[in-house]
């Protein structure tokens, strides 16, 4: 069997990096990731392998059910570095910008280039006015990165999952696509 | 002039046809959708190679030839798994090209070919569309290495090539023909 394609997501390019659909193959490095408890701290990790799976398959789901979700992004060289994409899970309080870089993709400026590349499908083909990212106090680094994005805080407010979350608030679709 | 055979069929032969073309994979890029070739794109085919635009590619063609080549084109998937694609807008759903992961007599590995009708040059369709196909290439067949055979006064071919990682390959050179060879993890 070929590694099929899971959603319709569409193959996004970027300068260095591809956007893609989840595919079974993105299982295993997505698995290692939300098991990882420190480094899936701010994303919300997953106890155990069974649960990883589900947040796997909640995002082929999430693709179905919306026509957009986490992206895998694969660098030029074919590498699978991280995910990012547009998340709205119910109990969400507005769609939302978010990445994940996986082990040993850090620091090349990787989750800047996607979250940057997501963002912009989103407002062009989405029709998105505005988006946000939810980010939990202390993520200094995922808090940075949206700044650099170009997102201000806006409020606190409670995550059904995550408990206290910050809500920063991207620039609208009218000055990102100018 | 049309030949009865560039028309759909009808009943239960065009309901087979359709379930054949729902195994092709479909991609997507950000403006354009990958989808199975049907009868109703083969005047935008015929467009491109019975015309002036053919001339890169051998043509222009009678539109017999035009028309065995289509075939060729679409049925690639049924005998090797690899083959063409309809490029779709996804504005308003007119086809603007083709795709082909293909291989032809004298080819000696697969070749990503694309061909674009004439109003829908120049907007990046085609590099789209091409990445996708690339991507599918190596990620979902597996395979590590493409190429592309173009006429070397097919300049914007050459430049879409290039801007897709291509590397002239020096070895494969024949008279008028580049050779442009990619590697899975070499886009650009």
């Amino acid at each position: 069997m070929y590694n099929m394609t899971l959603t319709n997501a569409p193959v996004l390019e970027s300068e260095n990096l591809i956007l893609r659909g989840p595919e079974k193959r993105d299982a295993d490095p997505m698995i290692a990731f939300l098991l990882d408890q420190d480094r899936a701290e701010g994303f919300g990790s997953s106890p155990n392998r069974g649960d990883a799976w589900r947040w796997f398959t909640l995002n082929v789901g999430h693709w179905h059910w919306y026509g957009y979700g986490y992206f895998t992004i694969e660098t030029k060289q074919g590498d699978i570095a991280g995910i990012s994409g547009i998340w709205n899970p119910e109990g969400w309080p507005e769609p939302e910008v978010g990445w994940v870089v996986f082990d040993g993709f850090e620091g090349r400026g990787i989750a800047y280039e996607a979250a940057v590349r997501a963002r912009r499908w989103a407002y062009e083909h989405l029709g998105f006015t505005t988006l946000t990212s939810n980010i939990v106090p202390g993520n200094t680094r995922s808090i940075k990165l949206a700044e650099r994005l170009g997102a201000t805080f806006e409020r606190t407010y409670i995550n059904v999952h995550m408990g206290e979350d910050m809500l920063f608030r991207h620039p609208p679709a009218s000055e990102v696509l100018g | 002039m049309n030949f009865a055979c560039e028309f759909a069929s009808q009943g239960a032969a065009l309901t087979l046809a359709r379930s054949f073309q729902s195994l092709v994979p479909v991609l997507h890029t950000s403006d354009v959708t990958l989808r199975p070739i049907t009868t109703g794109d083969f005047p935008v085919y015929a467009d491109i190679v019975t015309t002036e635009r053919g001339r890169y590619i051998g043509g222009p063609f009678n539109r017999a030839d035009a028309w065995l080549d289509f075939i060729q084109m679409s049925s690639g998937w049924m005998l090797r798994g690899h083959g063409g694609w309809a490029l779709a807008s996804k504005e308003d759903n007119r086809t603007l090209g083709f795709v082909l992961l293909g291989m032809e007599p004298g080819d000696l590995e697969p070749e990503l070919g694309f061909f674009l009708a004439a109003d829908a040059e120049g907007k990046g369709f085609a590099k789209q569309a091409s990445v996708a196909a690339m991507t599918f290439a190596f990620s979902s067949l597996g395979w590590t290495q493409l190429v592309s055979y173009i006429a070397q006064e097919n300049e914007r071919a050459i430049h879409l090539a290039t801007s897709l990682g291509g590397q002239p390959d020096p070895d494969l050179m024949d008279g008028d023909t580049v050779v442009f060879r990619y590697f899975a993890g070499g886009m650009s």
